[in-house]
């Protein structure tokens, strides 16, 4: 009886391009068309009408117009998870983090309008964020510099020298 | 508390702040700005989807190895909110260029394409006249009298 409540199909390769991804549209296509049972879907009308009615030059709403943002929504979130996975695995992570939204945003042009609403962060990658002046993202008090060792290493008495050691430089 | 909405009442009235009201510098008193905080805070839930249902939707478009940061989830919620308001923005524009108070479906399929999400309006209008057609034959079935086929909210 219910048609839409199917899963999209899983996801087995990246999609090619922006939303024209053939297997996702034929999805949503035969979902368009084959669809019977508009009440039961992943989106909350009553909440989709308070998000429209916001907007103060907003009075009225027709009963469709919720139904069909509710799909809409759906595809937007599906285009947009999809684009931000892209970016995740292009990091090798299995995790997808805001940052991958962000760079979603900011690599396709429909989604200028959040710009603001994701703005675009400083890409983790693999780890931590470089600090500007070069010098590894470790705290260290005020006037606390890290010690040499204590221990001379063989063939180094006398030196101590902290940096360069790797003991506790090295931030990359 | 009387009442299980809680959107429809004070949700601090039975609180006792201990201290009696004073002034901050701006004037406000604090027992107020602490209601209108309060305030502020369920109307924040408001203007957002579920974070179940978003996280639903982009659990079952990745691959089955994929988890999702709760703040990426979050980011999504923001995202989907901007873009009701963006589209319902433009569509309301158009109602009112013609005069019309009430935005309908054809409204939203309409901006979605002016404002270039031409994919889902060819695909949402399939979706908008399959919709009407099977409203249509409920309606035709259980006759004038039957139920309130114009009432979305649930």
């Amino acid at each position: 009886m219910e048609n839409n409540n199917q899963p999209p199909p899983s996801y087995s390769q990246p999609p090619q391009t922006e939303s024209s991804n053939p297997q996702i549209r034929d999805y949503w296509i035969e979902q368009m068309e084959n669809v019977t049972d508009f009440k039961n879907r992943q989106l909350p009308l009553a909440r989709i009408k308070k998000i429209m009615k916001a907007d103060p030059d907003v009075h009225m709403v027709s009963a469709d117009a919720p139904v069909l943002f509710a799909k809409a929504c759906e595809m937007f979130i599906v285009d947009l998870t999809n684009r931000s996975w892209r970016h995740a695995e292009e990091n090798k992570r299995h995790t997808l983090q805001k940052s991958d939204i962000s760079a979603a945003v900011a690599g396709t042009y429909t989604y200028d309008f959040l710009l603001d609403v994701v703005p675009k962060d400083a890409d983790p990658g693999f780890g931590p964020m470089p600090h500007p002046d070069g010098v590894p993202q470790y705290y260290y008090p005020p006037g606390i510099y890290p010690s040499p060792p204590t221990q001379a290493w063989p063939g180094e008495a006398g030196e101590g020298e902290a940096e360069g050691s790797g003991r506790n430089g090295g931030g990359n | 508390m009387a009442g299980d909405n809680p959107w429809f009442q004070n949700p601090i009235q039975n609180y006792n702040f201990g201290s009696s009201s004073s002034h901050d510098r701006h004037g406000l008193v604090v027992e107020d700005q602490q209601q209108e905080e309060n305030m502020m805070m369920i109307k924040e839930q408001d203007r957002l989807l579920p974070i179940a249902n978003v996280g639903r939707i982009m659990k079952n478009i990745l691959p089955p190895n994929a988890k999702i940061s709760k703040e990426a989830k979050e980011t999504m919620q923001e995202c989907v909110s901007e873009f009701i308001s963006f589209v319902t923005g433009e569509a309301s524009d158009k109602c009112h260029k013609e005069k019309r108070k009430t935005v309908n479906g054809d409204d939203i399929c309409w901006a979605m394409a002016n404002l270039g999400f031409d994919d889902y309006a060819g695909q949402l209008k399939k979706y908008l006249h399959r919709y009407r057609v099977v409203e249509g034959e409920k309606a035709n079935h259980h006759g004038k009298g039957g139920p309130n086929k114009s009432s979305p909210d649930n």
